[in-house]
């Protein structure tokens, strides 16, 4: 049954109340693709495993939902699961994760364009990032949260999310200084996108 | 640093941005087809229990504040007589005569006074 009248926080009530599994699989169908394309990035590509991260998300989403207080949008309440599940599952498959065992999404395959280097040099440099750091950028830049609400999904606060995107663009912009000396700019990177 | 480094800096932070906001941008744009996602979640779902309406901590806190409201509500019955239980016990306590209704009104205070403070570090 379709609900697109309904509000997220409708749903969410409807779920709490009655545990209408109906609101609960609007709400599912609503965020899955922001979800799991999050999850993609966050796992370098990993299409199963960001999968399998993202339904784990969703069943704990289920589980906790009379936790939520309708002070953050669910999106982010989701997006702080998603990443709390990728912690654990990082700590759980760490060795699967080290290095060369990662089996990116497969890129398409155009011809080696300045816009395609660019994205590939900004996904590398994204690699050379800590751990913290990368999640600052992913949640920030990837996910479109405000720096308060990157800090609670996260669990770190503002003062520390800020240092880490700091450091994250300090070490980005000097990986990147070829390009950012060079004067490519965003519009150059959207050719390549489309 | 001189001005011309800093300046220098600025620019490639600015372009560092419009190349982050630019590729975060054509990430957000993609839609990722549900394919059987949620269908796939929902089946797991419908395979648990409803979810409780409140957390362990809510229940706790709750369990708590009704037994200091049933304590309270006892102790008025009990050691009292009827409404004018309170009026009894302040002027008791305000003239330090020790009455049942003073040391009632005593443990009402101190009762829920333990009883917030579980509460309240329950919360945390």
């Amino acid at each position: 049954m379709a609900l697109p009248e309904n509000s997220d926080n409708d749903l969410i009530a409807r779920v709490i109340s009655c545990g209408d599994q109906h609101a609960f699989a609007e709400l599912v169908k609503r965020h899955q693709s922001a979800l799991r394309a999050s999850l993609r990035k966050m796992t370098n590509g990993h299409v199963e495993l960001a999968d399998d991260v993202a339904q784990e998300t969703f069943i704990l989403a289920w589980k906790n939902i009379g936790k939520f207080r309708f002070e953050a949008k669910f999106s982010t309440w989701l997006y702080r699961i998603a990443f709390n599940a990728w912690q654990t599952e990082v700590r759980r498959k760490h060795e699967l994760l080290l290095g060369e065992d990662a089996t990116p999404e497969a890129e398409p395959t155009e011809p080696e364009s300045t816009a395609t280097n660019l994205r590939h040099d900004l996904a590398r440099a994204m690699v050379d990032l800590s751990e913290a750091e990368h999640a600052a950028i992913q949640q920030c830049y990837y996910n479109d949260l405000s720096h308060d609400e990157a800090a609670y999904v996260l669990g770190i606060p503002l003062g520390t999310l800020k240092t880490h995107i700091l450091r994250a663009r300090e070490k980005m912009r000097q990986r990147l200084a070829a390009y950012t000396d060079s004067g490519v700019n965003d519009a150059t990177l959207n050719c390549g996108v489309n | 640093m001189n001005n011309h480094d800093q300046q220098h800096v600025m620019e490639q932070n600015n372009r560092l941005d419009a190349m982050l906001q630019a590729d975060s941008l054509a990430h957000r744009d993609q839609y990722i087809d549900n394919d059987g996602f949620s269908d796939r979640v929902m089946a797991r779902v419908a395979a648990l229990p409803a979810p409780a309406a409140f957390n362990a901590n809510t229940r706790r806190r709750l369990l708590i504040i009704w037994s200091a409201a049933l304590l309270a509500l006892m102790t008025v019955m009990t050691a009292g007589a009827g409404d004018q239980f309170l009026v009894d016990a302040f002027m008791d306590l305000a003239t330090k005569t020790i009455t049942p209704n003073a040391v009632g009104l005593l443990l009402i205070v101190v009762a829920t006074g333990v009883m917030g403070v579980g509460a309240a570090s329950s919360e945390r």
